[in-house]
């Protein structure tokens, strides 16, 4: 004879589904399959913010990429019990953002069309005002240069770096091989150091021109 | 000298990150020593790692996104249970009609039975009240199932 759901529990694992804040993402997953809110909300916890790092960076746009991220849990809800455990659970969770991501750019074409207020702030800004707006200018003409780069290679640079997702990770959410994780990061990175520095010759050149 | 810098060239991104193999990493040092050109490309690159690193502080997701899945959530779910309502719901009268279809067949086999002279065995009626009451117990079941559904559906909605 079956019990029924929460039936004999704790009122904390009713609450919960049985689930505690230290359970494994499989776990969790598996929580959500059978409905689970609170495992859900456990894996937002965990994924949510870098989620929207990698969002943000690809769309430009912190409103678009709160949106890709919501959307992104409630796919993972609806998706949760076909996961079949052939990759890691955040591995997952990135493939499903970038394919929300991709659907986003595709449908408007254009990277940037909000305001980019999100990537210039600096949160915990220095005594010196001189050296707060240096650092502020210099993160957006970083965060302007990462937008600049080639999709695929931007991509790979922010899993890597924001999302923490190891080479065989990136390959899985990217459908690619590892070693091309590794040339496009390189590439990235020697881009970025290219767009960087020109950026620095046209600002040089804007000011003499001043 | 030249080969070494090709390789390195296709390394250096990714020492700067910090994501080469201690092999790789000698490789990468002991020609950067000798090389002026890939010292000042290194120099670059790490600067621009470390630029990549400080951006990662500022990922803030607003704490409206989690309470506004959760309700998207609930809202599927009662959505969901709705649909399954309905689609019962325009199902509920099949147990009802196969029931008195069974019934009837039965009275009037039984009838022409009768009529020829054959004596119908006992087995053969309480085979036919047995049905009539398992087809019966569905439908109710199958109603007080729409009923919990329904009840369900209206708990899930804050």
């Amino acid at each position: 004879m079956g019990i029924r759901d929460g039936e004999g529990m704790h009122p904390y694992n009713r609450a919960t589904g049985g689930n505690t804040p230290g359970d494994s993402d499989e776990s969790l997953l598996r929580s959500v399959a059978t409905g689970s809110d609170f495992a859900l909300a456990q894996l937002m916890d965990r994924y949510g913010e870098r989620l929207f790092g990698f969002a943000v960076r690809l769309l430009g746009c912190p409103q678009d990429a709160e949106e890709v991220v919501s959307d992104t849990f409630v796919a993972a809800w609806r998706g949760a019990g076909k996961f079949r455990g052939e990759c890691s659970v955040r591995a997952w969770l990135y493939s499903i953002c970038r394919n929300l991501v991709t659907d986003r750019l595709r449908r408007r074409k254009n990277v940037s069309t909000c305001p980019l207020h999100h990537t210039v702030g600096d949160p915990s800004p220095a005594s010196d005002p001189e050296h707060h707006a240096w650092t502020g200018w210099r993160r957006e003409q970083v965060a302007s240069c990462v937008r600049r780069l080639p999709s695929a290679a931007r991509q790979t640079l922010v899993l890597r770096i924001y999302g923490d997702l190891t080479y065989e990770e990136i390959a899985q959410v990217c459908n690619c091989p590892v070693g091309t994780v590794r040339s496009r990061l390189n590439y990235a990175m020697t881009r970025l150091g290219e767009l960087l520095d020109a950026e620095n010759v046209d600002n040089c050149l804007e000011e003499d021109q001043l | 000298m030249r080969n070494r810098h090709r390789i390195v060239k296709r390394l250096i991104g990714l020492y700067a990150i910090g994501d080469l193999s201690p092999v790789e990493r000698d490789v990468v040092s002991s020609h950067v020593k000798q090389c002026p050109l890939c010292r000042a490309e290194l120099d670059r690159l790490q600067r621009v790692a470390e630029d990549l690193r400080s951006l990662r502080t500022e990922d803030r997701l607003s704490p409206t996104c989690k309470t506004h899945v959760l309700a998207r959530i609930r809202q599927m779910k009662a959505s969901i249970g709705q649909e399954q309502s309905a689609h019962l719901a325009g199902w509920w009268f099949l147990p009802l009609v196969q029931a008195t279809a069974f019934v009837v067949v039965a009275r009037l086999v039984e009838a022409r039975m009768l009529a020829r002279d054959i004596i119908l065995p006992n087995v053969m009626h309480q085979l036919v009240t047995v049905a009539a009451a398992g087809m019966f117990l569905g439908f109710l079941g199958i109603a007080g199932a729409l009923l919990c559904q329904n009840r369900a559906a209206r708990r899930l909605v804050p």
